[in-house]
């Protein structure tokens, strides 16, 4: 194993999908969105919860009916239609869901404990969207130390926003989840064409540094079977209208430009981001976490011509449970020993969880063009192991 | 002495600190031999209680100071600091998040995150950072005469304003709101010296709010990066500023290249939410497109280079200029954006290289992957690759051979250790692994290859590393975990440690040992710092850490077995004494003399003088020193009171700018100059490396208003500096002037090729480096020369 990536306590963070989202200042805390019910919306009106500086509650509804939100105490405090967004400037929640931290302080003839007047809606967007920090996305949650020895995932709390959409009622709902950090993947090479070295690259989408020796003509091919890149006196070739050129050069957020084959790098090596190295799950099933050795979830092979002789990179992803991680590090005891917990308030992680949100959103919008591409992978590609 | 060699000025001196003293003049015994540490001082003049670890009783800023150097109530209860601009921030003293060892021997240093760490109450950083935090300042530390004595530069923020705001999201209602207070911090800039001496500082953060919510007065705290440089005059103390970039930039690396330009790279244009629209595909990742400054140039301006030149790089890129002009990425830096993902992270893990003149960058390798290396060192599979948060430390380049009498210089090793494993999210917890990569050259080829040493002896996250004249590498100040991750959660590390490392009989590094050399007095984490200074020691300053949680700053007292934080500010400075300070067989240069291509040193230490070594003048930041070396100079020959030494023949071993000359002493027989520990370093002298392409002498000006390119040709004759310590006067081949900018800044280009400099390298010509000492200091050098 040539090294490992390790998801400890700040992985959640990053790995997880968009309806989960991280308010809690313990990370192995995730609000879940579980959609809502029942399903009464039409197809243009969108409910879902976006990880911001905290979880946000955004809701979306183009059409002339109007989608309220209703409060705590039951009232609407928020309508939303194509006509824009109203707010309600006589409920207590209008102004706790505006900030991340529930602020500012409702003026003082708006208080919960003295009941709700009529409603004053006060237009504040043109726009038919809104977005609210909603506190009920947080409902009080604690893992147990029990709970953290078992690592288990545990739900410990539901959470419901109640809606209405015209004169029907139904609901957002989720929960909140306990995921532990249970280990991390690890993509490795196991073996290289003779007069080809090869490193995997390990990242969020991983990639491959080769190197080849000098005098070997050498041809990596693409994800599409079609020919890749080509190694040849000292300067490298690329096809510029080949599936893993695309793919390397979204990734890199860089614009596509076919031009057939052209020369993007001189010298004996080339580097490229490459998502047949890439595990497509969160977490490997039940089964292999529960074991405490690491297992291989995933063989990979990128197919190469040296000197006109087919070989390929070939190498594995393994999931390695994240005590023998610390362990192989040295870092397993420090760590049980961090008193992290009391810490933090969410804030730092919902800010990165924002911009992860954000970047994974990118990302999304670009992995959709790689499952594309992986299912003409051919003899090259992803072998996802039984598990 | 023949016509081919002439004197030059005899006044090598130190601009040192008296023996590293602090405040109280008073420094440890060094009863085991691990250095020792002078009293923490402060530039309010508090008293520090070593018993409490306490600062008390200071006065800045028109008021009494609190313990953390805040500005505290007046008697009426009034915030008496408060800045004019923003009367909602306290008004703390600024800590040295970014030091500068300028060539006249005091220090510049600036803040990071200034006001920050006061905002409480019903406020939050997250909340209300972007309103409440003000622009850094910055000080002047002068050291010289054994007491520490401050000067505020003007403007003391330097300057800089960023009112353009392409980046801001259109969110109506909720539309970003801007500060004029704090739209041009210096926090999170980098900077390197001038060839002159001065300072250019590139990028910076402006704070504001975004989506900003008017009723409320609050929001969520943006960061952006500022396209401004500014250049810090070393003399007058003033700040102007100088071209703008392209790019905003936060956490930006600079380097000086070998014809004396300048290169940026990497940094986020917008650090919370880097959306933008204007380049979608840029969004979610740190800049790519490089800068290069041309100082040649009539009118400096930052010019992108070719997209051949962009590169995906973590923030503050851990860069370096190799011997052979190109520019190395070491695999390491900041992954923090805030989280530091970017959809092609993975990419940071490949060490790289940079050719200036092909404008384009070639992959070298992983470090750590190696064969050989894995092979020596089984159990280090796991550490290989990037690494956030850790130093990358350049070790004394060593010259391979001597051509007649001129030093080859064909690899470059970089010493990294702790910090934190893999890109984003990273291990969190720090390591204590240790490595050494380096970088071969030969025959247009570049080799990258990994050399274990010991480990630390306590994981380490954000530890400063200084390079000290005898190749030994010291390391203060950071924590046990990734203190950004989770501020708060870090435990803060006061012991420091001291690398020794072992060399072949070829000059290459193979392998080295960390030893703790004593603690250090003040927790320093986030944004600590420290630089060398001219007589040996090292100036510990800095720590500006993150509130807890993102949210008000909070401290956790110290447990058995796990330091508390401090989550305050640190405005204090401390000295580290190494071990051969205060030895008494230290050796004494008394000048130094050029001769042709040589530098002969005089010193009645001649016959045990195993290396002479130039090393840049430290100007260091979030690990950063993208310009640092120490070049060993091989000798070539001795007397019983000279040490004749040859000088490289390439600006690519040796940039143009400042440097501090010492002669190491061996205390044993043997000369090689391989072990470092047995090496006594004299102090240092300043001295200016000059000259288009060959290292040639420059002598500043007395008032830095101008810079005296002195050049010869052997054929013509003996050439000596502007001191004034012989007969023959020198000759000035050509005064630069100060070149106003259409900023109306002051840029000076020493580089510019001469009539001299524009000659065939093949001539035997050239050369004069002349060392001067404190530039500015013209009566003490006329005095002591």
């Amino acid at each position: 194993m040539r090294r490992l990536t390790l998801l400890l306590l700040v992985a959640p963070l990053l790995s997880a999908t968009n309806a989960s989202a991280h308010s809690y200042a313990d990370p192995a805390l995730r609000t879940v969105f579980d959609g809502v019910q029942p399903s009464v919306l039409p197809a243009a009106v969108t409910v879902s919860v976006v990880p911001s500086v905290v979880d946000q509650l955004v809701v979306t509804n183009p059409t002339s009916v109007p989608l309220d939100i209703l409060a705590i105490g039951g009232e609407p405090f928020l309508r939303i239609s194509s006509g824009g967004v109203l707010a309600n400037l006589a409920s207590p929640d209008w102004y706790a869901t505006g900030t991340p931290e529930g602020g500012p302080v409702p003026p003082m003839d708006v208080q919960r404990d003295k009941g709700r007047g009529l409603p004053r809606w006060k237009l504040v967007s043109h726009a038919s969207s809104w977005s609210e920090f909603d506190p009920r996305l947080h409902p009080q949650a604690t893992a147990t130390p029990q709970m953290r020895a078992a690592g288990q995932e545990r739900v410990l709390a539901v959470w419901r926003i109640p809606l209405a959409y015209g004169t029907q009622r139904f609901a957002a709902t989720g929960h909140v989840l306990f995921a532990p950090i249970r280990g991390g993947l690890s993509v490795t090479v196991a073996h290289a064409p003779t007069g080809v070295s090869a490193t995997a690259l390990q990242g969020e989408l991983p990639g491959l540094f080769v190197s080849v020796q000098a005098g070997e003509a050498v041809e990596v091919d693409g994800s599409d079977g079609q020919p890749f890149l080509r190694f040849h006196n000292g300067e490298v070739y690329a096809n510029t209208t080949g599936a893993s050129w695309r793919d390397d050069q979204q990734a890199r957020g860089r614009a596509v430009l076919p031009q057939g084959w052209a020369r993007v790098a001189r010298g004996l090596t080339y580097s490229w981001l490459d998502p047949r190295l890439r595990y497509p799950h969160e977490l490997p099933t039940a089964e292999i976490l529960a074991k405490p050795s690491p297992s291989v979830v995933q063989r990979w092979r990128v197919p190469v011509v040296v000197d006109g002789s087919g070989d390929a990179v070939e190498g594995t992803v393994t999931w390695v449970p994240r005590a023998l991680a610390l362990e192989q590090v040295g870092v397993g005891q420090r760590v049980n020993g961090v008193t992290w917990w009391p810490f933090a308030l969410g804030g730092g992680f919902a800010a990165a969880g924002l911009a992860g949100w954000l970047q994974r959103r990118g990302a999304n919008a670009r992995k959709g063009d790689v499952r594309h591409s992986l299912s003409a992978a051919g003899p090259s590609g992803t072998e996802e192991l039984p598990q | 002495m023949t016509t081919r060699r002439w004197l030059t000025s005899l006044c090598l001196l130190s601009v040192a600190v008296p023996l590293g003293l602090g405040a109280s003049g008073v420094a440890a015994a060094d009863a085991h031999g691990h250095g020792t540490f002078g009293t923490p001082f402060r530039e309010d003049g508090a008293h520090y209680d070593a018993a409490t670890n306490m600062f008390s009783g200071g006065f800045a800023k028109g008021g009494k100071t609190d313990a953390n150097g805040c500005v505290a109530a007046g008697d009426k209860g009034k915030n008496t600091g408060a800045p004019a601009a923003n009367p909602n921030a306290y008004d703390c003293l600024p800590a040295g998040a970014a030091m500068v060892q300028l060539p006249n021997g005091k220090v510049v240093y600036w803040n990071a995150l200034e006001g920050e760490e006061a905002i409480g109450g019903t406020n939050s950083v997250l909340l209300d950072g972007g309103r409440l935090t003000i622009n850094d300042e910055s000080r002047v530390l002068d050291l010289r005469s054994g007491r520490p004595s401050y000067a505020i530069p003007s403007p003391v923020d330097a300057g800089a304003h960023q009112t353009k705001h392409p980046n801001d999201l259109p969110l109506g209602p909720l539309s970003a709101q801007h500060y004029a207070y704090n739209n041009g911090s210096m926090f999170c800039s980098d900077q390197v010296l001038l060839s002159d001496g001065n300072v250019i500082d590139v990028g910076g953060t402006d704070y504001y709010t975004e989506p900003y919510i008017p009723a409320a007065n609050t929001g969520v705290i943006e960061l952006e990066g500022v396209k401004n440089s500014r250049i810090f005059d070393a003399v007058s103390q003033r700040w102007t500023l100088g071209p703008t970039m392209n790019n905003g930039r936060w956490y930006p690396s600079l380097v000086t290249l070998g014809n004396g330009n300048l290169f940026v790279a990497s940094g986020v244009n917008k650090l919370i939410k880097p959306v933008y629209q204007s380049d979608p595909a840029g969004s979610g990742t740190n800049i790519k497109q490089t800068e290069t400054l041309d100082l040649k140039a009539k009118k400096p301006v930052w010019k992108i280079n070719p997209s051949s030149a962009d590169k995906s790089l973590p923030l503050f890129p851990r860069l370096h200029l190799l011997a052979d002009g190109h520019v190395f990425y070491d695999s390491s830096g900041q992954d923090f954006n805030p989280a530091g993902q970017s959809y092609d992270e993975a990419l940071w893990e490949i060490a790289g290289s940079y050719d200036p003149k092909l404008q384009t960058w070639t992959d070298l390798g992983v470090p750590g992957t190696d064969a050989a290396y894995l092979t020596a060192n089984p159990t280090a599979a796991p550490y290989a690759g990037f690494r956030g948060s850790t130093f990358s430390a350049a070790l004394t380049m060593r010259p391979s051979k001597v051509v007649d009498g001129v030093p080859q210089y064909d690899s470059n090793s970089y010493l990294t250790a702790g910090g934190v494993l893999g890109v984003s999210p990273g291990s969190y917890v720090a390591v204590a692994n240790s490595r050494i990569t380096t970088v071969s050259q030969g025959a247009g080829k570049e080799t990258l290859t990994t050399t274990g040493t010991g480990p630390l002896n306590e994981g380490r996250w954000y530890g400063t590393a200084t390079p000290l004249p005898n190749g030994q590498v010291y390391v203060s100040s950071g924590a046990n975990v990734d203190e950004v991750d989770l501020p708060g959660s870090e435990s803060p590390i006061r012991s420091t440690e001291l690398f020794t490392p072992t060399v072949d009989t070829a000059g290459h590094y193979t392998g080295g040992t960390w030893v703790k050399v004593g603690d250090q007095a003040r927790k320093r984490t986030y944004h600590n710092n420290a630089v060398l200074q001219p007589d040996g020691s090292v100036l510990i300053g800095g720590h500006a850490p993150i509130a807890t949680g993102y949210f008000q700053t909070t401290d956790s007292p110290d447990v058995p077995g796990r330091a508390g934080t401090n989550n305050h500010h640190d405005a204090s400075f401390q000295v580290w004494q190494p071990p051969y300070l205060n030895d008494p067989g230290r050796p004494v240069v008394s000048g130094v003399t050029s001769s042709g291509r040589t530098l002969v040193v005089h010193t009645a230490s001649a016959a045990k003088i195993a290396s002479v070594v130039l090393m840049r003048n430290t100007a260091e930041t979030h690990l950063v020193d993208a310009d640092a070396r120490t070049v060993s100079l091989p000798v070539l020959s001795r007397t019983s009171d000279t040490v004749t030494v040859g000088m490289p023949r390439s600006s690519n071993i040796l940039p143009n700018g400042p440097y501090l000359l010492f002669a190491n002493k061996s205390k044993t027989a043997d000369l090689s100059g391989r072990n470092p520990a047995e090496l006594l370093p004299s102090v240092g002298g300043q001295l200016f490396i000059s000259g288009a392409s060959i290292p040639t002498a420059m002598v500043p000006a007395a008032t830095n208003r101008k810079v005296s390119v002195v050049r010869a040709n052997q054929a013509e004759g003996p050439v000596r500096t502007a001191q004034k310590s012989g007969t023959t006067q020198p000759r000035i081949v050509r005064s630069v002037p100060v070149t106003p900018s259409k900023q109306g800044i002051s840029l000076v280009d020493s580089s510019r090729p001469s009539r001299a400099s524009s000659l065939p390298p093949a001539l035997p010509a050239v050369v004069v480096t002349v060392v001067v000492a404190a530039a500015v200091d013209r009566r003490r050098a006329r005095r002591l020369s």
